[in-house]
């Protein structure tokens, strides 16, 4: 076929044809489990969580106060202070952990990539800052032995 | 039609990628397209060495090497691992002498010291019958699949194969076979095994020093020393698992609580895991050796605690629960009281009818009892009317009236028709 030729038998063909259906249609699919993953079989939502650095736990916290904690790291350790959050101060040494409203996120972080940020708010699930080795865990409110 | 073909290989192919993507991420891929299933878990704020966590570096060390130790185990104790102890001795003809290692040579020497100990209730040489009910790792990904039972024939000529006298242990790690579809089967206590060998690996290496720490692989936990929290210690409490948590909305939860643990090891064998349900009753993995058939003593988990003073406690333990899951209700309380007796054994089993028995060395809770218990010793502010009696998952049951006639409650005819339901 011609260069031209096909260029006509492309523009004379129609929008949708069922290949393309079933493309559309896998693509849904797709998109639906993903989302059934990630955000499906609706989780219990916790009371505390814990803080580990570099996989030590260094604090548990309760959700159902409000507060602001800032977590530092330094050489492979990490500590953790309550802090008193001041408007448009900008906190550039770790993670500026906040807690609202039963959920916790981080506010500000100065670690490169900021994907602990875009987590967002939890209520149960994990949110990890690689750079600084922070892993927040939300726990369950249920109840739980050691192991 | 070759034309829709064509259009439609690149969405398919897409799918089947994005499909194998979802998939991975399950296990570890090992040379050669093994992929590891045992899963080591020590955390590092789990374990302390005089009373400090090791630091970053130490733990990943440590971490490194119980690795390959564990994968090593695995290795040789895996009925899939082209080249590995169990697989060549399966694989292997009447009368060829298998070399195996040490560690292959000791378990196998454990299992038949435990198969008879426990009264041919456990058993490593059940795998031709394992194979023939579908929960051989060939068959990983359908083992929930409902189907019937095999025929009759074909399960008198597998059961004719599990036979510990068809297996001969020799000189110098040597095995040998007597009927060649003889096979061996290390589920159900390799994982304990592993705990054993990690526990003392540990204990070595830290020779000298006190050490506390929990270890767990899967569904076995070696509790060395005292829980550290706070700078205070104190005795562990171990959760069991509900194995009907699908009833309460499918989360992991706590049913039962062991309370006051030090030194010893811990094994759950439970019927939630690797099974499959047909015509309204639950086929689980474990074997009865008796029968040839999945264990149907009316028993859905077993958890033993074994001190740790008794050698390869973690083993034992493992061992232990699935001998205890095949044994009618009566002779399993027996059994666990002659264990205890004997060994220091203590253990809780919960049967179809959602009441649970304790028998020998144990502090059994139910969810309110724990929750007192936690909010009296363990700084906890639960509100304990939030754990009324009717809501409680299991009763206790009086040992002394148990029956060996378990009738399954409504709750558990509920659970069964969820499961028959969803596949």
């Amino acid at each position: 076929m011609e260069r031209q030729e096909k260029i006509r038998a492309i523009k004379n063909g129609k929008f949708f044809a069922k290949g393309d259906i079933a493309v559309f249609a896998v693509c849904l699919l797709l998109v639906a489990v993903f989302t059934l993953f990630s955000f499906g079989a609706g989780k219990e939502s916790g009371s505390v969580f814990e803080v580990y650095a570099y996989g030590e736990k260094i604090a548990t916290l309760p959700l159902d106060e409000d507060a602001y904690y800032l977590y530092t790291e330094n050489g492979g350790k990490g500590s953790l202070a309550r802090v008193f959050f001041e408007e448009g101060k900008s906190y550039t040494d770790g993670n500026l952990i906040l807690v609202k409203d039963g959920k916790v996120c981080i506010e500000q972080a100065d670690c490169p990539d900021k994907t602990c940020v875009r987590m967002g708010a939890k209520n149960s699930g994990e949110i990890i800052c690689l750079p600084h080795g922070l892993t927040i865990k939300v726990k369950g409110g249920g109840l739980g032995g050691d192991v | 039609m070759v034309r829709f073909l064509k259009k439609m290989f690149i969405p398919a192919a897409a799918f089947f990628v994005a499909l194998s993507l979802l998939f991975a991420g399950c296990g570890t891929k090992a040379d050669g397209g093994y992929s590891y299933f045992v899963q080591l878990d020590l955390d590092r704020s789990a374990l302390f060495v005089d009373g400090e966590n090791l630091s970053l570096s130490e733990y990943r060390e440590l971490m490194s090497e119980l690795k390959t130790l564990v994968n090593g185990l695995e290795e040789d104790f895996s009925v899939e691992f082209p080249e590995g102890d169990i697989a060549r001795i399966n694989a292997a003809e009447a009368g060829e002498i298998v070399q195996v290692s040490g560690d292959t040579y000791a378990a196998l020497s454990l299992a038949f010291f435990y198969e008879e100990e426990e009264n041919g209730c456990f058993s490593p040489t059940l795998f031709p019958l394992t194979e023939l009910w579908g929960f051989s790792p060939a068959n990983e990904g359908s083992y929930g699949v409902s189907r019937g039972e095999p025929e009759e024939g074909k399960l008198a000529q597998a059961k004719s194969l599990c036979d510990p006298s068809f297996f001969v242990l020799g000189e110098d790690h040597t095995v040998v076979k007597s009927v060649a579809g003889a096979k061996l089967d290390f589920g159900g206590i390799a994982k304990g095994y592993m705990c054993d060998r990690i526990s003392s690996y540990i204990l070595q290496k830290y020779q000298g020093h006190t050490v506390d720490g929990m270890i767990g692989v899967m569904s076995n936990t070696v509790l060395l020393g005292k829980k550290i929290e706070d700078g205070a210690s104190r005795n562990f409490n171990v959760a069991i698992e509900n194995p009907r948590d699908l009833l309460s909305g499918g989360e992991k939860s706590s049913a039962l609580f062991l309370v006051g643990l030090s030194d010893v090891s811990v094994t759950t064998s439970s019927d939630n895991y690797r099974f499959y349900v047909n015509d309204g009753k639950i086929y689980p993995h474990i074997i009865d050796a008796k029968t040839g058939k999945p264990a149907d003593r009316g028993i859905i988990s077993v958890t033993a605690v074994v001190p740790d003073s008794v050698p390869n406690a973690g083993a034992f333990a493992d061992s232990l629960t699935t001998a205890v899951f095949c044994m009618p209700l009566t002779e399993a309380i027996g059994f666990l009281g002659e264990m205890s007796e004997k060994y220091g054994v203590g253990a809780v089993v919960i049967t179809s009818d959602h009441k649970y028995y304790a028998v020998g060395d144990v502090c059994v809770m139910d969810r309110g009892e724990y929750a007192a218990f936690s909010n009296e010793f363990l700084g906890t502010d639960y509100d304990l009317e939030d754990f009324p009696d009717e809501e409680e998952v299991f009763v206790a049951g009086d040992v002394a009236s148990a029956s060996d006639t378990v009738v399954p409650c409504e709750k558990e005819k509920e659970y069964i028709a969820m499961i028959a339901a969803r596949s």
